[in-house]
C-alpha cells in the first residue's frame, strides 16, 4: 500500500455552535475517483474550503503527499498540485477562453519563465493552453470571451482552468449544478476519461445520487461533520445508517 | 478667437494629463484591490515634494528627480499596503475610506513638518523651459511634453494589461480574486505590486507637475484627488479607458470654464459628475 495522496487527521471546524467538521479522519488514494455526499449542511463545502486553504481549520492536520500543508496559503497548495473548482460558475468572463486557460499556466510557471516572459516561454504557454482546450473539446471557441459560452460550456471551461494548474488532486464542487442533461453527460464523460488517464485524481462533491453512484469508485458520506459511510457505491447504497440519514430523506422528499 | 480656442484646448489637455496620471492609478487599484484610496492624491503631492527636494538639495538633474521622487513614493506605498490597507480588505468600504482619509491627513501634516506649511516655488526644466508659437501665440514647450506623456503612459498601460502575461493575471484577479487564488495566483503579492505601481503613477504625475504648477502646496494632493474621483466616476470605476477620456473631459471643461465662465469654474465639473451619476451611475466605461 502506497502512502495516501491526501490525509486528514482529527480535523475540526465549528462556526459558533454549528459543527461542520467533527474530528474528521480521511485518506484519499491516488487514482481513485471519489465522491463526497451528504445532505445540505453536512459540511461538504466547508471540508473542501478547509482542504484547499480557503478556510483555516480549528484543529487537526492536513497532509498532502507526505507534506504538512495545514497552514500553507492557497497558491502554495495549488503549486503543490491541490486544486479545486467552485459550486457557482467561476470563469473570467471578460477574458477569452485561451486567456482563461493560460492564467493558471502562467501562475504555475511564473518562476521558471522569469518576470518578463520571453517569446519562447509565451510559446510554451500557448501550446499548453491549446492542448487543454482540445482536451475539454472547446478548441474551436478559444478566442471567444468566456461570457459568450453557454452555462454548460462555462462549467466545462472551469474544469479546463482547474486542469491547467496541473493538479494532482482536484476537488470539483457540484460540477453539474445548473446543467441540462446533455451537458451533464458531456462533462461526466470528460471527468471519467480524465480520471482514467490517471494524471489527476478527482474528488467530486455532489447532491445528485445518480451521478455519484454511476461515476465514483468510492463514496464518502458526511453528516453533520461526521463520516457516516465510506466505501464503494454498492456498499454505500446498502448501508442502513446512510439510508436512514440521507437516502431516506430523499425518498421522503 | 480661433487662436484663443486652440490655446484653451491645449491648456485643458495638459491639465487633463496630470489628472489622468492620478486617476489611472486610482482606478487600477480600485479595479484589482477594490479599495478606493483617498490618499492617492497624497502620492501625487509626495512625488512633487520629493522630486523638488532631490533637485534643490541633492542638486540632481530634473529627470533624475522625476525618477527618484516616485521611487521613494513606491516605498511609502509598499508600507501603506503591506501594514495598513491589508488589514481593512475584509471590512466594509466606509472603514477603508476612513483609513485612507486618515492617511491623507497624516501625509499633509508630515509634509508640513518636513517642508513647512508655506508654498514652495518650483524650478523650470532646462531644455523644455521655452515656448513655441502655436496659432500665433506662445505655448510652453513643457506643456507640450506633458501632452505627449499622457498618451504614452496610456499606451504603456494598455500594452502591459493586454499584451503581457502578468497583465493577463492582473485582469484575471480584477475579475475574480477568489478564483485567481484558486488557480495559483499569489494574490497578496499581486495586490502589493498593483498598489505600489498605482502609487508610482500618481507620484510620477506629481514629479512632472513640479515645473508645471509653479507652486507646491500641501493642498495639491486634495485638489487633484477630487478631480481624479470625478474622472473615475464619469469614466466608470476600474476602467482605464474611462479614466483617460474622463481626464481629458475634465481638463477641457475646467479650462473652458475658467476662460469663459470663470464664476462657475469647478462648479461645472461637479454638475457634470452629478449629471453622469443621475443618467449613467456606473460611468461610461465600467465593466458591468
Amino acid at each position: 500500500m502506497t502512502a495516501p495522496l491526501l490525509e486528514v487527521r482529527d480535523l475540526s471546524k465549528a462556526f459558533g455552535n454549528v459543527v461542520t467538521a467533527n474530528n474528521l479522519n480521511l485518506s484519499l488514494t491516488a487514482g481513485v475517483l471519489t465522491s463526497i455526499i451528504g445532505p445540505n449542511g453536512a459540511g461538504k463545502s466547508t471540508l473542501i474550503n478547509i482542504l484547499t486553504g480557503f478556510i483555516p481549520p480549528d484543529s487537526g492536520r492536513i497532509i498532502f503527499q507526505s507534506q504538512d500543508i495545514t497552514y500553507e496559503p492557497i497558491y502554495r497548495r495549488v503549486r503543490l498540485g491541490l486544486c479545486r473548482s467552485f459550486q457557482v460558475v467561476n470563469v473570467f468572463t471578460g477574458l477569452t477562453l485561451f486567456e482563461n486557460i493560460s492564467i493558471p499556466i502562467l501562475a504555475a510557471h511564473r518562476r521558471a519563465n522569469g518576470l518578463f516572459s520571453t517569446v519562447s516561454g509565451e510559446k510554451a504557454v500557448r501550446e499548453e493552453a491549446h492542448r487543454i482546450l482540445q482536451r475539454i473539446g472547446l478548441q474551436e471557441q478559444g478566442d471567444l470571451p468566456a461570457s459568450a459560452l453557454s452555462h454548460g460550456d462555462q462549467r466545462v471551461l472551469e474544469v479546463g482552468i482547474a486542469l491547467a494548474a496541473r493538479p494532482k488532486l482536484l476537488f470539483l464542487d457540484e460540477p453539474t449544478a445548473g446543467m441540462n442533461p446533455v451537458e451533464r453527460i458531456k462533462i461526466l464523460e470528460n471527468i471519467r476519461q480524465l480520471s482514467q488517464e490517471g494524471e489527476v485524481t478527482f474528488v467530486i462533491v455532489e447532491h445528485d445520487m445518480d451521478i455519484v453512484f454511476s461515476l465514483s469508485e468510492r463514496v464518502i458520506v458526511l453528516h453533520r461533520g461526521d463520516v457516516i459511510g465510506d466505501g464503494p457505491p454498492e456498499q454505500i447504497k446498502a448501508d442502513p445508517h446512510v439510508r436512514e440519514v440521507y437516502l431516506g430523506e430523499e425518498v421522503v422528499a | 478667437m480661433v487662436q484663443s480656442l486652440v490655446h484653451v484646448c491645449l491648456a485643458g489637455i495638459s491639465a487633463g494629463m496630470f489628472i489622468w496620471l492620478v486617476a489611472s492609478g486610482l482606478t487600477l487599484i480600485f479595479g484589482v484591490l477594490r479599495v478606493l484610496n483617498f490618499a492617492h492624491g497624497s502620492f501625487y503631492m509626495l512625488g512633487a515634494y520629493l522630486c523638488y527636494t532631490f533637485l534643490r538639495f541633492a542638486g540632481v538633474d530634473f529627470w533624475l528627480g522625476v525618477l527618484l521622487g516616485p521611487l521613494v513614493v513606491c516605498v511609502v506605498g509598499y508600507f501603506m499596503e503591506r501594514f495598513l490597507l491589508r488589514h481593512v480588505y475584509p471590512l466594509e468600504l466606509p472603514y477603508q475610506l476612513l483609513l485612507t482619509f486618515a492617511m491623507v491627513l497624516i501625509f499633509d501634516e508630515l509634509v508640513k513638518m518636513i517642508w513647512g506649511a508655506g508654498s514652495i516655488g518650483s524650478p523650470t526644466v532646462p531644455g523644455l523651459s521655452g515656448s513655441v508659437s502655436i496659432a500665433g501665440r506662445d505655448f510652453p514647450v513643457y506643456n507640450l511634453f506633458i501632452i505627449a506623456v499622457g498618451p504614452l503612459v496610456a499606451l504603456g498601460l494598455w500594452a502591459m494589461l493586454e499584451k503581457m502575461w502578468w497583465g493577463r493575471i492582473i485582469r484575471a484577479a480584477a475579475s475574480d480574486r477568489e478564483m485567481a487564488a484558486a488557480i495559483g495566483v499569489k494574490v497578496p503579492a499581486l495586490y502589493t505590486g498593483v498598489f505600489v505601481f498605482g502609487a508610482w503613477l500618481s507620484a510620477l504625475g506629481g514629479a512632472l507637475a513640479v515645473p508645471y504648477v509653479g507652486l507646491l502646496t500641501t493642498g495639491m494632493g486634495e485638489a487633484i484627488i477630487i478631480e481624479a474621483f470625478v474622472v473615475v466616476v464619469i469614466g466608470g470605476l476600474g476602467s482605464l479607458k474611462g479614466a483617460f477620456l474622463g481626464a481629458l473631459v475634465i481638463g477641457l471643461l475646467t479650462s473652458f470654464g475658467t476662460r469663459f465662465i470663470p464664476t462657475l469654474d469647478m462648479f461645472l465639473t461637479f454638475i457634470l459628475m452629478a449629471a453622469v451619476l443621475l443618467w449613467r451611475p456606473q460611468g461610461f466605461f465600467a465593466e458591468s
